[in-house]
This record gives structure tokens, C-alpha cells and sequence, in this order.
């Protein structure tokens, strides 16, 4: 941008609204010079035709800033005389013209609301996840693999993504694009990701399923051998295409056994749509939803969240159903004002993203909901009755879901549709460093019988109870003991694919010491 | 049928009382019991206090209205927001690349103020005529005229929620108005709805006669 323009554009920091004339005695130093002579004597034909071709001068430079749409005429003073504005919106303020004749802005957030949430804020109750970036920014995307071409692709729309989330995003059906890379192109790109989501603390879930995957268990050991812990693999399978990819997933199922880590597993009998996972807590769809959705590329999931360490609660409030439906409720008014803010500037706030669906923009949001994550809720803490915490949940959810109905006919009434929904899950320990002493109790698996245990069935028939009724996700974590190889697993998974409607899970080896017997494997 | 009055508030309570009153019952495709009069003009002669409606419906604990702010941006909004199904701003300002007001309504009313064709549709058959479209505009189209010096606005609904709908309704028009009325430099005049299903619903009942009764 030349200088002349750069300058025009900085009198506006002084003043908000500027005439040519204005314009023209800050611009040209000669110009006041001209007009005083012009004071003088106002016959002055010659300082007149002066006077006339600096206007032009400057109206030339004005009329391209815009066509730039950095500049607005704002009104039309007397005889014909012009004022100008830069051309922002409401909460815009320009912090840098930059010389690419594109306008740098910052977005000022707007002032949040009062919000009837904030008494259970101060008490510790509840939190808001990344704060700071709560209206401005979403919680996690979606990006479905079969509509990007390849890596390099992939690669430049995560570039894209990575402003507009607070936690994570998740390339679903990921197994599409790794058939078009070649190993060592798919390593970097991990390892790019990885530290880029170490920068900017994120997590970032990559959804495989079985079809057409080859030997990706090759990559995947230079991956998890790497100690790329942001990265997370959520396999996508069901009892079927266990069976018939036995050999690749007791290889794969070896890695993470190899390294400590823990596996995902979705089980895409009873969920289609995807299941993953941030420093928040777990993240799904409304299956029903997801298919129904249109052929877009990029799907919002998560809008905003609120942690509730419910021990807290139980600690000043004992198991008080009422007392919980009614903090429930103010949740739901708080989510409702940060919807309203968010929507309004949604198209500054996510352009980008918008772009990449066009012509279906308005898609973007149609499937995402809010969170409401709970901690240390209680369902294996000794001194809760699990029954009494289920039916205050599920009481709770009743009603925000009635309240969330309402409001969307409110919306729609008012000529404004929209979509408010509210969705419960569980939260990690990471969402925040308020949180109180984890009570949880593990689920511990030592052998391939523990799963007809009663007791153990019992158990994880209350943790199905949870997920169901957690309609954002939810993860049940087996965490396996004793001595096994990967064959063992690989049929326990098939006995809980089988046996229970656990849409997402997981299975730890962390506390694994040595006796693996999995040189067998090795062969 | 149509009903007069002085301001916002005391058209608002007499249409909910003629409905309550007078509505035929009928079940609709979410299966809600529904009161409905076909085709109420609506008049209110003095817009200073068009938000009392709202203002009454903010007022209870049971539901949260959308803000002011919030209403004015969804008529007054020129951008196309991902957030809504529709948009009446956007479908104002930049439906298909076309300025209906500035472009409009403005000019036409400046050359001629007599003119009869000022004129703004929401509602367009290529992007709403589609059997299975979720949402389509409520507020088909407003029209503006000039008569003794003040610009009077009409909006017509095609279904018209009267107990929450409303009363956004009449805002969305008075926003409207005092935009184009600001650059023709006329004052505003009455705002008319034409609500043609003019309804209300059964779990509003209640509250509807707690407003009726309110002084």
C-alpha cells in the first residue's frame, strides 16, 4: 500500500469521521497553504484550479481505499462536501493496515451478559472451559476425510481451523486420506500436528476404520513410538471387521501395548456418527443427526462448555435433585446468552471456516450443541449412591431438554430459527486445574473371565447407564492387568463390542509390569 | 377483523384476548393443540413504546426472550449469519446481490413519495418453495408508505406465533421503518401487522391470561 493511502487511513485513529478537506490539510502540507492564500483573496482562479486538483488528487486515492472497503462515505455534507469512515462493523477495531491491502482487525469481544452462573462460579462449582476464548471461539470440529484430497490438503485446512478452536478437532474416516500418502510424508505431517498442538494446546483425533487400510501399523509405531501425545487414534470398528482385520489389530493393538498407551475404540454398531476426544472430555453427534446431515466439509461439534464438579456441589448442596435441576437450568441460560453473542458474529468469528463449506455455510453449526461436563460425579465413589446421582441426572437432563425445546420455538416464533441444543458428558481432569481430588474409581480388568464376573458386569452395566444418558460422549476406560498377549485383547474387545452398548471406549495398559507375553507376537 | 390501538402493548393484549376468545382449535403437524383466527390486521398508531411486549414476556422466569439487541441485528444485519436458518436482515439488505432498501425502497420513496411499490420480500419461492425446507420466513414482506408526512409500515405474516412471535414481529418492523424513515427524513407513522394464521398455543394460555389481566 502506498504511503499517501497508509496515511489517510491512520487520521482515522484520531478521528472517527473525516471530511476531504480534513483529509486533504493533513495529507498535503501545501494545501493550507493554498487555502489561506485562497482566504485572501477569493478571486484566486490559479490557487482555486490547485486547490481543485489536490481534491483529486486525494479523492483518487480515497475512492480506491474504497474499493478496498477500508473506507465508507458517511454523509454527504453542504455543497457536496464529503466525510468518510473506515468501513468496520460494530466491535471492529483496526490494529495494522497491512501491506497487502487487506484490513487486519481485531474482533472485539463483546462484553458477556451477567449470567445467572456466576454465584456457582465463585463457589468452585462451575467453570467455564478456556475462559478467554469462550464466545470467539468453538470447542471442537469435525472435518470429514473423504472430502480432502490428500495430505497436503488436510494440512492447509487444519491451518484454518487452528484459530477458531479453544480444544480439538477430528478428521473422521482419516483411513481416506492415508491410502494417498506414502509413510514418511504421513509421519511428518504427524509430527507437525503434534507440536503445533503442543503450541497451541490442542488435541487432535484422527478416526480410522478398517476399509482399505493397509499396514498401517507400520506408521503408526514410528507415531507412537515418537511419544506424539496430542495425536490420538480412534479406531472405528464392530464385531464383524474385528474378525476380519484380527491379524492387523492384534499388530496395532501390540504398539500401544509396546508403549503404555491407551487404544480407542469406537464401536460403529452402535454410534455412526463420530466419537473423540479433547483436554475437555469426550465429544460426539446425535446419531440420528449426523445422518441426516448434508455432504459438507467441516462440522462444528462443540460450541461452548461448562465443567460442574458435581463433588463440590454434593459437598454444599448434598444430593439436592432439586438444587441440581436448578443449576442445570441457569446453565442453560447462560449457554443461551453465549449462543445469542456468538451467533451474531459468527461470520467474523468463523469465516473461515464458513468458506470451506460454501455452498452450504449455514451447515456449519446445524449439528453442534453445548457441554455440560461432569467431574467426580460420583457413580463409583463409595460414599454416593449411584442410583440417586443417576436419577438426578437423568432428571436434570429432562429438563434442559424441555428448556432447550422452548427456546428454539421462542427463536422460531420470533423469526430468528435456531438451533440450541445441550448435550451432557463427562470431564477429563485437564479441563481445568480447579477441579477437585479425582474420586474415580478404575475399572480394572485381570482376565478374559473378570468380564462374567458379577460384580464387574454390574459395573460396567452402571457405566453403560452413564453413557447413555452422557448424549456428548462418553469414555469408559478398561484398564487391563495380569498376564495377556494381544490376542487376548483383541477378543475382550470382541466380548464388549458384543455384550454391551458402549458406543466409545478405551483400554489402558499403564499399569502393566513386564510379564506381557506378547514375544509370542513378536514373531 | 381488526384491531386498533393507541400503543404496542394494549394491541398486543386485545389480539391475545380475541384469539383466546374467539380462536378455532385445531391440532397441528407437531401435534399441539393450537387457537387460530385467520387474517387480523393489527393497527398501532404510536410506536414509542413498541417494546413493551417484549419487555413483558423478558419479565418471566420461565423461558428467556431473545434480547433487543439480538432482534434488531436479525432485521437490521445485512450479513447472512451461520447461526440461523434464515435471516430477514440479510434477505433485506443482500438478497441475491439485491439491496431492497438502500437500493429500493429508498430512492423509489424519495423520488415519489406517493408511491405505492415500496415493497420488501423475505420470503423467495427458489429458496423457500421446497417441500422439505426446515425453516422458511414467517414475514413474507413489509411494505412502506408515505401518507401525511409519516412513513407507515406494514409487515405481513404468514404464520404468526401471537404470544412469542409477535412482539418480535413489531420490533423487526419498527427497526425497519426508523432505518428507511432516517434517510427519507420521515418520522414514523403506524405499524400494521397482517397476521394471516393468527395463533396461539395451549401451553401459553396461562400466561396469556396473566397478561390480559395485567394492568
Amino acid at each position: 500500500m502506498d504511503k499517501t493511502k497508509q496515511k489517510i487511513l491512520s487520521l482515522f485513529k484520531e478521528k472517527s469521521e473525516l471530511s476531504t478537506s480534513e483529509i486533504a490539510e493533513r495529507i498535503y502540507e501545501e494545501y493550507i497553504v493554498l487555502k489561506e492564500k485562497l482566504e485572501k483573496n477569493k478571486k484566486d482562479i490559479k490557487t482555486k484550479r490547485e486547490i481543485a486538483r489536490l481534491h483529486r488528487k486525494l479523492l483518487h486515492h480515497i475512492n480506491k481505499l474504497i474499493d478496498y472497503e477500508l473506507l465508507i462515505t458517511s454523509k454527504h455534507g453542504e455543497k457536496g462536501h464529503k466525510f468518510f469512515s473506515l468501513n468496520l462493523s460494530d466491535g471492529e477495531e483496526i490494529s495494522e493496515i497491512s501491506l497487502k491491502f487487506k484490513k487486519r482487525t481485531i474482533i472485539s469481544k463483546p462484553a458477556l451478559p451477567i449470567m445467572p452462573i456466576e454465584g456457582y462460579e465463585q463457589q468452585g462449582i462451575v467453570m467455564k472451559y478456556e475462559f478467554p476464548t469462550w464466545i470467539d471461539r468453538l470447542n471442537s470440529i469435525v472435518l470429514l476425510g473423504e472430502k480432502i484430497e490428500n495430505i497436503k490438503e488436510l494440512d492447509s485446512i487444519i491451518d484454518k481451523i487452528f484459530p477458531l478452536i479453544n480444544d480439538c478437532f477430528c478428521i473422521d474416516n482419516f483411513n481416506e486420506i492415508i491410502g494417498k500418502a506414502k509413510e514418511d510424508e504421513i509421519f511428518e505431517f504427524f509430527k507437525k500436528i503434534d507440536s503445533e498442538c503442543e503450541n497451541f494446546g490442542k488435541k487432535a483425533s484422527f478416526i480410522i476404520s478398517f476399509y482399505k487400510l493397509k499396514d498401517f501399523d507400520k506408521v503408526l509405531g514410528k507415531i507412537i513410538e515418537s511419544n506424539l501425545k496430542n495425536i490420538i487414534f480412534i479406531y472405528d470398528l464392530d464385531s464383524e471387521e474385528l474378525q476380519e482385520n484380527f491379524g492387523l489389530i492384534s499388530r496395532i493393538i501390540f504398539i500401544y501395548l509396546k508403549y503404555n498407551k491407551i487404544i480407542y475404540i469406537k464401536n460403529k454398531k452402535i454410534q455412526k456418527a463420530p466419537c473423540f476426544i479433547g483436554k475437555a472430555g469426550p465429544y460426539s453427534f446425535s446419531d440420528k443427526e449426523w445422518l441426516e446431515k448434508k455432504e459438507i466439509l467441516a462440522i462444528a461439534c462443540s460450541q461452548s462448555s461448562l465443567i460442574v464438579d458435581t463433588e463440590k456441589f454434593y459437598s454444599l448442596y448434598e444430593l439436592d435433585s432439586e438444587k441440581f435441576s436448578q443449576l442445570m437450568l441457569n446453565i442453560s441460560k447462560a449457554f443461551l446468552s453465549a449462543n445469542s453473542l456468538q451467533r451474531r458474529k459468527s461470520e467474523d468469528y468463523f469465516r473461515e471456516i464458513l468458506s470451506l463449506n460454501h455452498p452450504n455455510e449455514k451447515e456449519f453449526l446445524e449439528l453442534s450443541r453445548n457441554y455440560i461436563r461432569f467431574w467426580n460425579f460420583g457413580l463409583s465413589q463409595p460414599d454416593t449412591n449411584p442410583e440417586i446421582v443417576l436419577n438426578m441426572i437423568s432428571e436434570a437432563k429432562k429438563k434442559i431438554n424441555e428448556f432447550s425445546l422452548a427456546e428454539e420455538t421462542i427463536y422460531k416464533s420470533c423469526g430468528m430459527p435456531t438451533r440450541f441444543k445441550i448435550s451432557f458428558s463427562c470431564s477429563f481432569k485437564e479441563a481445568s486445574d480447579k477441579l477437585s481430588f479425582a474420586k474415580y474409581k478404575h475399572l480394572e480388568i485381570k482376565n478374559l473371565e473378570d468380564f462374567y464376573d458379577k460384580k464387574i458386569k454390574k459395573e460396567i452395566l452402571a457405566r453403560e447407564s452413564i453413557s447413555s444418558m452422557f448424549d456428548g460422549g462418553n469414555d469408559i476406560t478398561f484398564h487391563r492387568t495380569g498376564n495377556f498377549n494381544c490376542d487376548d485383547i483383541v477378543r475382550e474387545i470382541s466380548i464388549i463390542m458384543g455384550n454391551y452398548k458402549l458406543p466409545f471406549f478405551s483400554y489402558s495398559f499403564g499399569s502393566l509390569k513386564g510379564d506381557m507375553k506378547i514375544t509370542s507376537f513378536l514373531k | 377483523m381488526e384491531i386498533r390501538e393507541k400503543t404496542a402493548e394494549k394491541a398486543w393484549k386485545k389480539l391475545l384476548k380475541y384469539v383466546l376468545e374467539n380462536g378455532v382449535e385445531f391440532i397441528d403437524r407437531k401435534n399441539r393443540l393450537c387457537k387460530e383466527t385467520l387474517n387480523i390486521i393489527t393497527v398501532i398508531e404510536n410506536s414509542d413504546e413498541i417494546t413493551k411486549p417484549l419487555e413483558i414476556l423478558s419479565s418471566f422466569q420461565k423461558w428467556v426472550y431473545p434480547p433487543l439487541e439480538e432482534i434488531k441485528n436479525s432485521i437490521l444485519g445485512k450479513k447472512d449469519t451461520a447461526g440461523y436458518y434464515y435471516h430477514y436482515g440479510s434477505r433485506a439488505f443482500n438478497y441475491n446481490g439485491i439491496n431492497q432498501i438502500n437500493d429500493y425502497v429508498i430512492p423509489l420513496l424519495k423520488k415519489d413519495s406517493t408511491n405505492k411499490r415500496g415493497i420488501v420480500v423475505f420470503y423467495g419461492p427458489e429458496k423457500d418453495t421446497l417441500p422439505l425446507k426446515k425453516e422458511t420466513p414467517g414475514m413474507v414482506m413489509m411494505n412502506f408508505n408515505i401518507r401525511n408526512k409519516k412513513l407507515h409500515a406494514t409487515a405481513v405474516i404468514r404464520s404468526n406465533d401471537l404470544f412469542y412471535g409477535w412482539p418480535a414481529n413489531i420490533i423487526h418492523t419498527y427497526f425497519l421503518a426508523e432505518y428507511i424513515g432516517k434517510e427519507l427524513n420521515c418520522p414514523i407513522g403506524t405499524i400494521t401487522t397482517i397476521s394471516i394464521s393468527a395463533h396461539i398455543f395451549e401451553d401459553q394460555f396461562e400466561y396469556i391470561k396473566k397478561i390480559i389481566g395485567m394492568r
